[in-house]
Protein backbone atom coordinates (compact mmCIF):
# COMPACT_ATOMS: atom_id res chain seq x y z
CA UNK A 1 0.00 0.00 0.00
CA UNK A 2 2.71 2.30 0.96
CA UNK A 3 4.72 1.51 -1.82
CA UNK A 4 1.47 1.73 -4.27
CA UNK A 5 1.19 5.37 -2.64
CA UNK A 6 4.87 6.52 -3.15
CA UNK A 7 4.51 5.53 -7.03
CA UNK A 8 1.11 7.57 -7.37
CA UNK A 9 2.94 10.43 -5.92
CA UNK A 10 6.34 10.34 -7.65
CA UNK A 11 3.82 10.00 -10.94
CA UNK A 12 1.88 13.07 -9.60
CA UNK A 13 5.08 14.98 -9.31
CA UNK A 14 6.34 13.94 -12.83
CA UNK A 15 3.27 14.95 -14.43
CA UNK A 16 3.13 18.40 -12.89
CA UNK A 17 6.48 18.81 -13.69
CA UNK A 18 5.67 18.05 -17.52
CA UNK A 19 2.99 20.69 -16.93
CA UNK A 20 4.76 23.30 -15.64
CA UNK A 21 7.91 22.65 -18.13
CA UNK A 22 5.23 22.48 -21.12
CA UNK A 23 3.27 25.65 -20.08
CA UNK A 24 3.66 28.98 -22.01
CA UNK A 25 5.20 30.57 -18.99
CA UNK A 26 8.18 27.51 -18.73
CA UNK A 27 8.75 28.64 -22.64
CA UNK A 28 8.93 32.49 -22.62
CA UNK A 29 11.60 31.83 -19.59
CA UNK A 30 14.74 31.91 -22.23
CA UNK A 31 14.32 32.95 -25.60
CA UNK A 32 17.53 30.82 -26.46
CA UNK A 33 14.68 28.06 -26.13
CA UNK A 34 11.75 28.33 -28.56
CA UNK A 35 9.55 25.99 -29.13
CA UNK A 36 7.60 23.58 -26.81
CA UNK A 37 9.47 21.72 -24.78
CA UNK A 38 6.95 18.37 -25.47
CA UNK A 39 8.05 19.02 -29.15
CA UNK A 40 8.57 15.74 -30.81
CA UNK A 41 11.89 16.78 -32.43
CA UNK A 42 14.45 18.82 -30.45
CA UNK A 43 17.93 20.29 -31.96
CA UNK A 44 20.45 21.62 -29.44
CA UNK A 45 22.71 23.60 -31.39
CA UNK A 46 26.38 24.26 -30.37
CA UNK A 47 27.23 27.59 -31.37
CA UNK A 48 30.46 30.10 -31.28
CA UNK A 49 30.03 33.60 -31.93
CA UNK A 50 33.16 34.03 -33.76
CA UNK A 51 32.91 31.32 -35.94
CA UNK A 52 32.51 31.98 -39.50
CA UNK A 53 30.71 28.84 -40.35
CA UNK A 54 28.12 29.87 -37.45
CA UNK A 55 27.17 32.94 -39.18
CA UNK A 56 26.58 31.66 -42.32
CA UNK A 57 24.43 29.04 -40.67
CA UNK A 58 22.44 30.95 -38.32
CA UNK A 59 22.08 33.47 -41.02
CA UNK A 60 21.35 30.95 -43.68
CA UNK A 61 18.92 28.42 -41.99
CA UNK A 62 18.85 28.73 -37.96
CA UNK A 63 16.77 32.09 -38.74
CA UNK A 64 14.07 30.47 -40.61
CA UNK A 65 13.70 27.43 -38.93
CA UNK A 66 13.30 29.39 -35.58
CA UNK A 67 10.05 31.36 -37.45
CA UNK A 68 9.07 28.18 -39.47
CA UNK A 69 9.32 25.01 -37.20
CA UNK A 70 10.39 26.65 -33.87
CA UNK A 71 7.50 29.40 -33.14
CA UNK A 72 5.17 27.25 -35.33
CA UNK A 73 5.60 24.83 -32.54
CA UNK A 74 6.79 22.18 -34.51
CA UNK A 75 10.02 21.59 -32.91
CA UNK A 76 11.83 22.57 -29.63
CA UNK A 77 15.28 25.17 -30.65
CA UNK A 78 17.82 25.33 -28.05
CA UNK A 79 20.77 27.26 -28.51
CA UNK A 80 23.92 26.32 -26.40
CA UNK A 81 27.43 28.52 -26.52
CA UNK A 82 30.42 26.57 -27.46
CA UNK A 83 33.06 29.10 -27.57
CA UNK A 84 36.02 27.84 -29.17
CA UNK A 85 39.61 28.47 -27.49
CA UNK A 86 41.03 29.45 -30.86
CA UNK A 87 38.75 32.45 -31.03
CA UNK A 88 40.15 34.99 -28.89
CA UNK A 89 36.88 36.93 -28.07
CA UNK A 90 33.91 34.13 -28.35
CA UNK A 91 33.78 33.71 -24.72
CA UNK A 92 33.05 37.53 -24.14
CA UNK A 93 30.52 37.47 -26.93
CA UNK A 94 28.57 34.40 -25.24
CA UNK A 95 28.89 36.05 -22.45
CA UNK A 96 27.06 39.27 -23.22
CA UNK A 97 24.25 37.40 -25.67
CA UNK A 98 23.43 34.99 -22.15
CA UNK A 99 23.37 37.95 -20.39
CA UNK A 100 20.94 39.71 -23.18
CA UNK A 101 19.09 36.73 -22.65
CA UNK A 102 17.76 37.71 -19.03
CA UNK A 103 16.87 41.15 -20.59
CA UNK A 104 14.56 39.36 -23.14
CA UNK A 105 17.20 40.30 -25.34
CA UNK A 106 18.85 37.23 -26.97
CA UNK A 107 17.79 37.53 -30.66
CA UNK A 108 18.56 40.80 -31.09
CA UNK A 109 21.68 40.77 -29.42
CA UNK A 110 22.55 37.13 -31.22
CA UNK A 111 21.67 38.97 -34.84
CA UNK A 112 23.98 41.51 -34.14
CA UNK A 113 26.72 39.88 -33.13
CA UNK A 114 26.94 37.31 -35.83
CA UNK A 115 26.09 40.54 -38.51
CA UNK A 116 28.96 42.31 -37.38
CA UNK A 117 31.30 39.38 -36.22
CA UNK A 118 34.20 40.32 -38.57
CA UNK A 119 34.94 43.48 -37.12
CA UNK A 120 34.72 43.30 -33.55
CA UNK A 121 36.83 39.65 -34.47
CA UNK A 122 39.45 41.65 -35.10
CA UNK A 123 38.97 44.66 -32.76
CA UNK A 124 38.05 42.87 -30.14
CA UNK A 125 35.31 45.50 -29.24
CA UNK A 126 32.11 43.57 -28.16
CA UNK A 127 30.81 45.75 -26.28
CA UNK A 128 30.35 48.55 -29.06
CA UNK A 129 28.27 45.77 -31.24
CA UNK A 130 25.77 44.85 -28.25
CA UNK A 131 25.10 48.59 -27.07
CA UNK A 132 24.26 49.29 -30.43
CA UNK A 133 20.96 47.30 -30.45
CA UNK A 134 20.02 48.30 -26.41
CA UNK A 135 18.62 51.27 -24.35
CA UNK A 136 21.51 52.84 -22.34
CA UNK A 137 19.26 52.25 -19.94
CA UNK A 138 19.14 48.11 -20.79
CA UNK A 139 23.00 48.50 -21.33
CA UNK A 140 23.61 49.36 -17.50
CA UNK A 141 21.26 46.30 -16.71
CA UNK A 142 23.18 43.71 -19.14
CA UNK A 143 26.81 45.14 -17.31
CA UNK A 144 25.49 44.31 -13.79
CA UNK A 145 23.74 40.96 -15.14
CA UNK A 146 27.20 40.17 -17.31
CA UNK A 147 29.19 40.18 -13.56
CA UNK A 148 27.15 37.08 -12.16
CA UNK A 149 29.07 34.12 -11.81
CA UNK A 150 25.66 32.17 -13.09
CA UNK A 151 26.23 33.18 -16.59
CA UNK A 152 30.02 32.06 -17.14
CA UNK A 153 28.88 29.01 -15.11
CA UNK A 154 25.50 28.36 -17.31
CA UNK A 155 28.50 28.46 -20.46
CA UNK A 156 30.34 26.33 -18.79
CA UNK A 157 27.70 23.98 -18.25
CA UNK A 158 27.13 24.21 -21.97
CA UNK A 159 30.48 23.54 -23.37
CA UNK A 160 30.31 20.49 -20.99
CA UNK A 161 26.91 19.30 -22.61
CA UNK A 162 28.36 19.67 -25.76
CA UNK A 163 31.81 17.54 -24.78
CA UNK A 164 28.93 14.95 -23.51
CA UNK A 165 27.23 15.16 -26.49
CA UNK A 166 30.74 14.34 -28.29
CA UNK A 167 30.35 18.10 -30.52
CA UNK A 168 33.82 18.49 -31.72
CA UNK A 169 33.16 21.74 -34.16
CA UNK A 170 31.37 24.36 -34.47
CA UNK A 171 28.26 24.87 -35.52
CA UNK A 172 26.85 20.98 -34.82
CA UNK A 173 23.00 20.65 -34.15
CA UNK A 174 21.94 17.29 -32.56
CA UNK A 175 18.62 16.39 -34.03
CA UNK A 176 16.55 14.54 -31.47
CA UNK A 177 13.76 12.42 -32.46
CA UNK A 178 12.49 9.23 -31.08
CA UNK A 179 15.02 9.28 -28.51
CA UNK A 180 17.79 8.99 -30.83
CA UNK A 181 20.18 11.61 -31.27
CA UNK A 182 21.42 12.45 -34.84
CA UNK A 183 24.25 14.99 -35.12
CA UNK A 184 24.38 17.54 -38.33
CA UNK A 185 27.65 19.08 -38.48
CA UNK A 186 29.01 22.21 -40.60
CA UNK A 187 26.18 25.04 -42.83
CA UNK A 188 23.93 22.96 -43.99
CA UNK A 189 20.94 25.12 -46.41
CA UNK A 190 17.78 25.96 -45.55
CA UNK A 191 16.18 23.83 -48.44
CA UNK A 192 17.63 20.28 -47.25
CA UNK A 193 17.50 20.86 -43.75
CA UNK A 194 13.96 21.59 -43.72
CA UNK A 195 13.14 18.68 -46.20
CA UNK A 196 14.92 16.28 -43.60
CA UNK A 197 12.78 18.10 -40.69
CA UNK A 198 9.10 17.77 -42.28
CA UNK A 199 10.25 14.29 -42.74
CA UNK A 200 10.28 13.78 -39.04
CA UNK A 201 8.23 16.34 -37.36
CA UNK A 202 5.09 14.45 -39.11
CA UNK A 203 1.91 16.18 -40.62
CA UNK B 1 51.53 -14.30 -54.05
CA UNK B 2 50.38 -11.07 -55.96
CA UNK B 3 47.24 -13.15 -56.75
CA UNK B 4 46.80 -13.54 -53.23
CA UNK B 5 46.78 -10.07 -52.54
CA UNK B 6 44.80 -8.82 -54.94
CA UNK B 7 41.98 -10.72 -53.53
CA UNK B 8 42.73 -9.50 -50.25
CA UNK B 9 42.52 -5.97 -51.59
CA UNK B 10 39.41 -6.40 -53.82
CA UNK B 11 37.85 -7.96 -50.32
CA UNK B 12 38.81 -4.92 -48.55
CA UNK B 13 37.82 -2.88 -50.79
CA UNK B 14 34.63 -4.79 -51.93
CA UNK B 15 33.98 -4.89 -47.89
CA UNK B 16 34.22 -1.11 -47.16
CA UNK B 17 32.02 -0.25 -49.89
CA UNK B 18 29.45 -2.26 -48.78
CA UNK B 19 29.79 -1.17 -45.01
CA UNK B 20 29.34 1.92 -46.91
CA UNK B 21 26.64 1.75 -48.29
CA UNK B 22 25.11 -0.23 -44.85
CA UNK B 23 25.58 3.10 -42.69
CA UNK B 24 23.61 5.16 -44.71
CA UNK B 25 20.92 2.72 -45.88
CA UNK B 26 19.97 2.58 -42.06
CA UNK B 27 19.47 5.73 -41.70
CA UNK B 28 17.25 8.56 -43.62
CA UNK B 29 18.16 9.36 -46.95
CA UNK B 30 17.97 13.19 -46.20
CA UNK B 31 20.76 12.95 -43.15
CA UNK B 32 22.89 11.58 -45.64
CA UNK B 33 22.27 14.61 -47.83
CA UNK B 34 22.55 17.02 -45.14
CA UNK B 35 26.36 15.60 -45.21
CA UNK B 36 26.49 16.11 -48.58
CA UNK B 37 25.29 19.89 -48.56
CA UNK B 38 27.67 20.77 -45.78
CA UNK B 39 30.65 20.04 -48.13
CA UNK B 40 28.91 23.29 -49.98
CA UNK B 41 30.11 22.30 -53.48
CA UNK B 42 26.80 21.09 -54.67
CA UNK B 43 23.48 22.83 -55.87
CA UNK B 44 20.70 20.81 -54.05
CA UNK B 45 19.40 18.92 -56.88
CA UNK B 46 23.04 17.30 -57.01
CA UNK B 47 22.76 16.96 -53.27
CA UNK B 48 19.39 15.00 -53.89
CA UNK B 49 20.56 12.49 -56.51
CA UNK B 50 24.03 12.08 -54.82
CA UNK B 51 22.16 11.01 -51.22
CA UNK B 52 19.55 8.70 -53.20
CA UNK B 53 22.29 7.17 -56.00
CA UNK B 54 25.29 6.62 -54.21
CA UNK B 55 24.51 4.41 -51.28
CA UNK B 56 22.81 2.08 -54.19
CA UNK B 57 26.12 1.92 -56.13
CA UNK B 58 28.27 1.30 -53.41
CA UNK B 59 25.74 -1.46 -52.29
CA UNK B 60 26.37 -3.09 -56.06
CA UNK B 61 30.17 -2.33 -56.55
CA UNK B 62 30.73 -3.99 -53.09
CA UNK B 63 29.90 -7.62 -54.15
CA UNK B 64 30.94 -7.19 -57.51
CA UNK B 65 34.61 -6.42 -56.59
CA UNK B 66 34.65 -9.23 -53.48
CA UNK B 67 33.32 -12.06 -56.78
CA UNK B 68 36.18 -10.31 -59.06
CA UNK B 69 34.12 -10.14 -62.16
CA UNK B 70 34.43 -7.20 -64.63
CA UNK B 71 37.43 -6.35 -62.68
CA UNK B 72 39.66 -3.93 -64.91
CA UNK B 73 36.02 -1.76 -65.31
CA UNK B 74 34.82 -2.24 -61.58
CA UNK B 75 38.55 -1.11 -60.85
CA UNK B 76 38.52 1.73 -62.73
CA UNK B 77 35.21 2.67 -61.02
CA UNK B 78 36.24 2.10 -57.75
CA UNK B 79 38.99 4.57 -58.23
CA UNK B 80 37.09 7.19 -59.60
CA UNK B 81 34.83 7.12 -57.08
CA UNK B 82 37.46 7.07 -54.22
CA UNK B 83 39.42 9.71 -56.21
CA UNK B 84 36.52 11.63 -56.33
CA UNK B 85 35.55 11.55 -52.17
CA UNK B 86 39.58 12.14 -51.30
CA UNK B 87 39.84 15.27 -53.66
CA UNK B 88 36.68 16.58 -52.07
CA UNK B 89 37.44 15.86 -48.45
CA UNK B 90 41.39 17.31 -49.15
CA UNK B 91 39.70 19.91 -50.22
CA UNK B 92 37.32 20.60 -47.43
CA UNK B 93 39.42 19.77 -44.65
CA UNK B 94 42.29 22.31 -46.16
CA UNK B 95 39.31 25.12 -46.17
CA UNK B 96 38.73 24.51 -42.90
CA UNK B 97 35.33 23.07 -42.80
CA UNK B 98 34.40 21.17 -39.48
CA UNK B 99 31.99 19.47 -40.99
CA UNK B 100 31.18 15.27 -40.70
CA UNK B 101 33.01 13.28 -43.30
CA UNK B 102 29.86 11.41 -44.78
CA UNK B 103 31.93 8.06 -45.14
CA UNK B 104 29.56 5.96 -43.04
CA UNK B 105 27.07 7.67 -42.10
CA UNK B 106 26.71 10.74 -39.52
CA UNK B 107 28.50 11.29 -36.36
CA UNK B 108 32.35 11.00 -38.40
CA UNK B 109 34.34 14.16 -37.91
CA UNK B 110 36.32 14.99 -41.17
CA UNK B 111 40.07 14.74 -39.67
CA UNK B 112 43.58 13.93 -41.05
CA UNK B 113 42.35 10.27 -39.74
CA UNK B 114 39.61 9.93 -42.37
CA UNK B 115 41.91 11.39 -44.86
CA UNK B 116 44.72 9.23 -44.22
CA UNK B 117 41.97 6.22 -44.91
CA UNK B 118 40.30 6.95 -47.35
CA UNK B 119 44.01 8.09 -49.31
CA UNK B 120 44.83 4.57 -47.94
CA UNK B 121 41.60 2.93 -49.64
CA UNK B 122 42.61 5.10 -52.84
CA UNK B 123 45.62 3.47 -52.93
CA UNK B 124 44.35 0.10 -52.81
CA UNK B 125 42.20 0.63 -55.64
CA UNK B 126 44.53 2.18 -57.97
CA UNK B 127 47.11 -1.18 -57.27
CA UNK B 128 43.87 -2.73 -57.98
CA UNK B 129 43.67 -1.14 -61.39
CA UNK B 130 47.36 -1.75 -62.24
CA UNK B 131 46.75 -5.22 -61.07
CA UNK B 132 43.78 -6.24 -63.28
CA UNK B 133 45.57 -4.15 -66.41
CA UNK B 134 48.39 -6.72 -66.38
CA UNK B 135 46.25 -10.12 -65.70
CA UNK B 136 44.20 -8.97 -68.91
CA UNK B 137 47.51 -8.21 -71.24
CA UNK B 138 48.82 -11.24 -69.70
CA UNK B 139 46.06 -13.66 -70.79
CA UNK B 140 45.84 -11.64 -74.46
CA UNK B 141 49.52 -11.57 -75.38
CA UNK B 142 50.09 -15.26 -76.30
CA UNK B 143 46.87 -14.98 -78.74
CA UNK B 144 48.37 -11.76 -80.08
CA UNK B 145 51.42 -13.09 -80.72
CA UNK B 146 50.11 -15.62 -83.00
Amino acid sequence: MTVMRIRSFALGVLVLALGVAGSPAAQTKTTRAVGPVTAAVRIDLFSDFQCPACKALHEQTIKRVKEEFAQTGKIRLVHHDFPLPQHKYARQAAILAAAADRLGKYDVVADALFHQQESWGQSGNVDAVVDGVLTPEEQKKLREIAKDPAILASIERDIQLGERMKVGSTPTMIVTHDGKPNPVVGVVSYPVFSKYLNTIVGP
Amino acid sequence: MIRRAALALRVLLGAVFIYAAYTKLRQSWLLFALSIDSYQLLPEWAVYALARTLPALELVLGPLLIAGVWLRYLSVAATAILALFFSVMVVSYFRGAGIDCGCFGVGEPLSLKTLARDGALLAAAIVLVVYARRRESKVQSPASSV
